[in-house]
């Protein structure tokens, strides 16, 4: 295995401390991420998913337990958190909530004022940014974010935290309200940032065809308990289970399960669509050698 | 940085209690008399049976004498300054004066009224605030707009003013998880949004209005098209999901409240308590 890079142990989370509403929501949280991986974390809503990721650049300090983020501490009294929230990019559900200023560059512009970059350097940062989420950076430049698709502002939302040239990428719920072919756009470019970058990338999904299309690793969280950490094989077979969760299934693995009922032999283990045609393929010519050899 | 899951609005608390089930129409006007009766006491002695009254609400309605108490905290500051205030510039009848240096006088009396005001400020406080604890912000605002309805006769938009109330109350915890989300969001980008000085923050503050107000602007709207697409046409002739009636009880916790009073200011009448 490789490095850590993010230790959690014993972690809990309240809400409303000391008030008569206080509320548990986090229950003793221990788990590592290795360095260069993509652990999805999904579960129902409630269950504590998006409070968690908020520890991992120290928006929360743990009262109780501890976030080891590279080696430092977040409870640290010394710690430099600018430096924190630079090596650990977060991409927040909504892009709305993100965008703030008036313009693309602005914007972007913000996360590099904030970390002291030098304003020769701005400018270059802000287009090689544009330019890593494919965006032209000469067309976007200066766009208002009000002109923006949905899909655009998400990918300038990036580009706003990739400039500041992060070791890990935290994103909640990225996909959500995103169009299909947004969402394919999205997804492939995280994909091609992971490679190219080696990004550690965390994300919260309620889409599980994005995990499995994404994902390294699958954390199954429950009510503030981790029910299952696996690979992503070994998470979808447990499908009752997942289902008792209230969670869903990845469709690929809900048409395997239909067409096993139906009398194909194939491997349940199957997730992805590559995989399914694959043994579809393979099945069909298993099937047509059949009759040929009886002739 | 919580502010949405750390902040109580509206302070209501769900319980079963004797207050919990009283009117809430009544206890608008209970509320009203009580604060009435109460700045109406004007000795010390008196202030014990609010204290008592106080004691016996709080322990009938199940809420904590500390939590309330807590959320006097950030206004303590301003209270002791009145007091202060109150104290130092006091213009009586010249009373037994124990300081004087230029234009400050203090005086005995001047201690004693403001020590009461005090007292029946923050009795008032608590009576408000187990109040708030006790009735729902819906139910709440249902039973102001059946108290001022009948001004409706005289062309008073009671239903109009009552409805843009219940919509502002509704979004208070909306924009400010919005907010929330907003400064999280300018944190995780290395924002400082908590440090330097009163201005500077204020000045970083600033910065989140503006998105703040846009995305109000866009829920308006959105209410505002929910509402029309459910053929909302103001208060004529609407009817109510829950219709109430005043019970037993609740006369009872009206009579209940006159007479204790009313047997408050005569016991201070009669016995001539200081």
């Amino acid at each position: 295995m490789s490095k850590v890079i993010i230790k959690v142990e014993n972690l809990f989370h309240s809400y409303m401390q000391g008030t008569p509403f206080e509320k548990e929501v986090l229950h003793g949280l221990k788990f590592d991420i290795y360095e260069g991986e993509k652990l999805a974390i999904v579960g129902p809503t409630q269950s504590g998913k998006s409070t968690l990721l908020q520890y991992f650049n120290a928006i929360f300090i743990p009262k109780k337990g501890r976030v080891i983020v590279d080696k430092q501490d977040t409870k640290d009294s010394g710690l430099n958190l600018k430096e924190l929230r630079r090596k650990v990019a977060m991409l927040f559900q909504h892009p709305d909530s993100q965008l703030f200023k008036e313009t693309v560059a602005d914007d972007i512009a913000f996360g590099l004022k904030n970390m002291n970059f030098p304003e020769k350097v701005i400018e270059i940062t802000i287009k090689k940014a544009l330019a890593t989420v494919s965006l032209d950076p000469n067309e976007f430049f200066y766009r208002y974010i009000f002109s923006l698709s949905g899909g655009e502002k998400k990918k300038v939302a990036i580009a706003g935290i990739l400039a500041l040239d992060p070791e890990i990428l935290v994103l909640d719920d990225p996909t959500a309200g995103l169009d299909p072919k947004g969402r394919g756009d999205f997804l492939n470019s995280i994909k091609f940032l992971h490679d190219k970058l080696k990004l550690t990338t965390v994300f919260v999904s309620s889409n599980m065809d994005d995990v499995v299309e994404l994902a390294d690793r699958v954390m199954v969280l429950v009510d503030g308990k981790i029910k299952m950490i696996d690979i992503p094989e070994n998470i979808f077979i447990k499908k009752e289970k997942l289902l008792s969760y209230g969670l869903t299934l990845p469709s690929v693995v809900e048409v395997v399960d239909e067409l096993i009922k139906s009398g194909i032999n194939i491997d349940e283990k199957i997730i992805s669509i590559d995989q399914l045609e694959e043994s579809l393929f393979s099945y069909v010519i298993a099937r047509d050698k059949v009759p040929k050899q009886s002739h | 940085m919580e502010l949405y899951k750390n902040t109580i609005f509206g302070f209501y608390r769900e319980g079963d209690s004797l207050i919990h089930k009283i009117d809430p129409r009544i206890k608008i006007i209970l509320l009203i008399m009580i604060i009435v009766f109460i700045s109406f006491i004007r000795t010390f002695s008196g202030t014990v049976f609010i204290g008592l009254f106080l004691l016996l609400i709080m322990k009938l309605s199940n809420s904590s004498f500390f939590y309330i108490l807590k959320g006097l905290k950030p206004v303590l500051p301003i209270i002791i300054l009145i007091w202060i205030f109150q104290i130092i510039f006091y213009i009586g009848e010249p009373g037994n004066i124990l300081f004087q240096w230029h234009f400050i006088k203090i005086s005995v009396l001047g201690i004693k009224i403001s020590c009461l005001m005090m007292l029946k400020a923050i009795s008032i406080y608590f009576i408000s605030s187990v109040f708030f604890l006790t009735t729902e912000i819906v139910s709440f605002t249902d039973a102001m707009e059946r108290l001022i309805l009948p001004l409706q006769k005289i062309k008073f938009p009671s239903h109009e003013i009552i409805m843009v109330g219940v919509i502002a109350f509704r979004f208070v915890p909306t924009l400010v998880e919005e907010l929330e989300r907003l400064m999280k969001a300018q944190i995780a980008r290395g924002a400082n949004l908590d440090r330097g000085n009163f201005i500077v923050r204020a000045i970083k503050l600033s910065g989140l209005l503006i998105p703040l107000f846009i995305s109000a602007y866009g829920r308006a709207e959105d209410l505002v098209l929910a509402m029309e697409s459910r053929c909302y046409r103001g208060g004529e002739g609407r009817t109510r999901r829950i219709s109430k009636k005043l019970k037993i009880f609740d006369f009872t916790s009206f009579i209940f409240t006159v007479l204790f009073f009313s047997l408050t200011f005569l016991t201070i009448r009669y016995f001539k308590l200081p």
